[in-house]
């Protein structure tokens, strides 16, 4: 019986000092080195993101940020944007983030910096887009499906209960009267003109000229520039010239923020890995094949 | 013949190095594996994700690795962290049973004192200095023992008896 708790206890101790040297050795050495920080933002962004969305959470990216302002061997940031943009509150905490950082920062558009996305970019010192980047999208949407309709033609009703006339105010179940529409509207307008005023602000523009182009309209990233929305085309490597000559740096290495994971984490981005392989397989293709 | 005090007859058999060597790396080969599919799986599994490897990253390890210096170290701090995993396996069997898993297999067990310092001292060459090994190895044939276990004076024995009573398992 001795001799079997001897050899319960050896295994326990050999678990708990395997489990703490890779924990305390992960902790010492696996923060990656840099002089660089380089921050994707890939996806709608929202306040949150779960497993099965292909949204960047801004609670994740304001503490990349933060992490690279604060860490005195990063001398600049570049930015990687591939977003339609997202939230508004999600947006403005990255984009106030970003405006806080007393390092240079450079962004580089990929296929898409629109919207929320765009503001962001603003509040770099230098943007660089491809010529075929969409971005621009300066402009709100608040826009939903209402179902009164089809809730009619099936005989539904919608049994409304509340304790304010606003109380329910966007809810799908009922057509809006004109009252809650000019009310959501002008909420609209209010965030669509402190986004104009930021990008005037961030880009050197006056508000009445990103007014007359805040429709909400698209542009490639080569009529950005004419525009004066962007800075540069190019790719990467134009992105880090321009931060090479706004630091001084001869030699550019660049660093991710430390992705630290869980077993869970690992799991289930397996599991969204596998699932998104199986929803883009030949079953559910809705794309044309030119053959 | 010698008796132990504890066991029944154990027999020292005068075996020849080539017969010892070849157990002992059977042995070896043994508590490596088994380690390897044990406890060097639950370190990486924590230290992996934690030193900034992703999944993609992990699957794609030896292309990633290669691309990448600072990966490469992080990479060669993890092999580091458990070969001292498996030094502490090594050790810590030996000092508590007299032998590893790998050892009893093979009807092999270790004779001499085992304290804490011996048992690690041995087994240095066998994990976090494992270059070394071929050129402690070398000392069996030249005098049926490794450099490291002249050093510790402690020695490994075959037991030909059948009751293989020298040991305590799970």
């Amino acid at each position: 019986m001795g001799e079997i708790l001897k050899s319960i206890w050896v295994l326990f101790l050999m678990l708990t000092f395997t489990i703490l040297s890779a924990y305390i050795l992960g902790d010492i050495f696996g923060t990656p080195s840099g002089n660089v920080a380089l921050i994707k933002i890939d996806g709608e962004i929202s306040i949150s993101s779960n497993i099965f969305s292909n949204s960047v959470s801004s609670d994740k990216i304001v503490s990349e940020i933060k992490d690279a302002n604060d860490n005195p061997n990063i001398k600049a940031i570049l930015v990687e944007i591939n977003s339609p943009g997202g939230s508004v509150v999600a947006t403005k905490e990255i984009a106030s983030a970003l405006k806080s950082v007393n390092k240079t920062k450079v962004c580089w558009m990929r296929e898409v910096a629109a919207s929320g996305a765009y503001w962001i970019a603003t509040t770099c010192d230098k943007i660089v887009a491809d010529n075929f980047t969409i971005t621009g999208s300066i402009g709100v949407t608040g826009s939903y499906l209402e179902f009164s309709g089809l809730f009619n033609k099936y005989g539904i009703n919608y049994v409304r209960l509340v304790s304010g006339k606003e109380k329910d105010i966007g809810t799908p179940y009922r057509e809006p009267t004109q009252e809650e529409l000019n009310k959501v509207q002008g909420i609209i307008d209010s965030i669509r003109n402190a986004f104009v005023k930021e990008v005037a602000e961030n880009r050197n523009l006056s508000v009445e000229y990103v007014d007359k182009i805040a429709d909400g309209s698209i542009y490639t990233g080569e009529e950005a520039k004419s525009m004066g929305l962007v800075d540069a085309i190019g790719g990467k490597d134009k992105a880090l010239d321009i931060i090479k000559e706004s630091t001084n740096l001869t030699k550019i290495k660049l660093v991710e923020p430390k992705k630290e994971m869980t077993l869970v984490d690992m799991v289930s981005s397996m599991a969204s890995r596998e699932m998104f392989k199986f929803m883009t397989s030949n079953h559910f293709k809705l794309s044309a094949e030119y053959n | 013949m010698l008796h132990d005090k504890k066991h029944k007859l154990i027999v020292e058999e005068k075996m020849n190095s080539s017969f010892l060597f070849w157990r002992r790396a059977i042995a070896y080969i043994i508590d490596a594996t088994l380690f390897y599919f044990t406890f060097f799986q639950i370190f990486m599994l924590i230290y992996l994700p934690k030193a900034g490897f992703s999944l993609e990253d992990i699957s794609t390890m030896s292309e990633y690795v290669a691309h990448s210096p600072d990966a490469s170290f992080r990479f060669l701090i993890g092999l580091i962290g458990v070969s001292f995993v498996f030094l502490f396996y090594l050790a810590m069997f030996e000092k508590n049973f007299g032998t590893t898993i790998g050892k009893k297999i093979m009807r092999l067990s270790i004779s001499g004192e085992l304290n804490y310092k011996n048992a690690f001292g041995r087994n240095l060459t066998k994990s976090i200095l494992l270059p070394l090994l071929p050129f402690d190895v070398i000392g069996i044939f030249t005098s049926g023992e490794r450099y490291t276990e002249r050093l510790t004076k402690t020695k490994v024995i075959y037991h030909n008896d059948l009751s293989l009573n020298y040991g305590v398992w799970l």
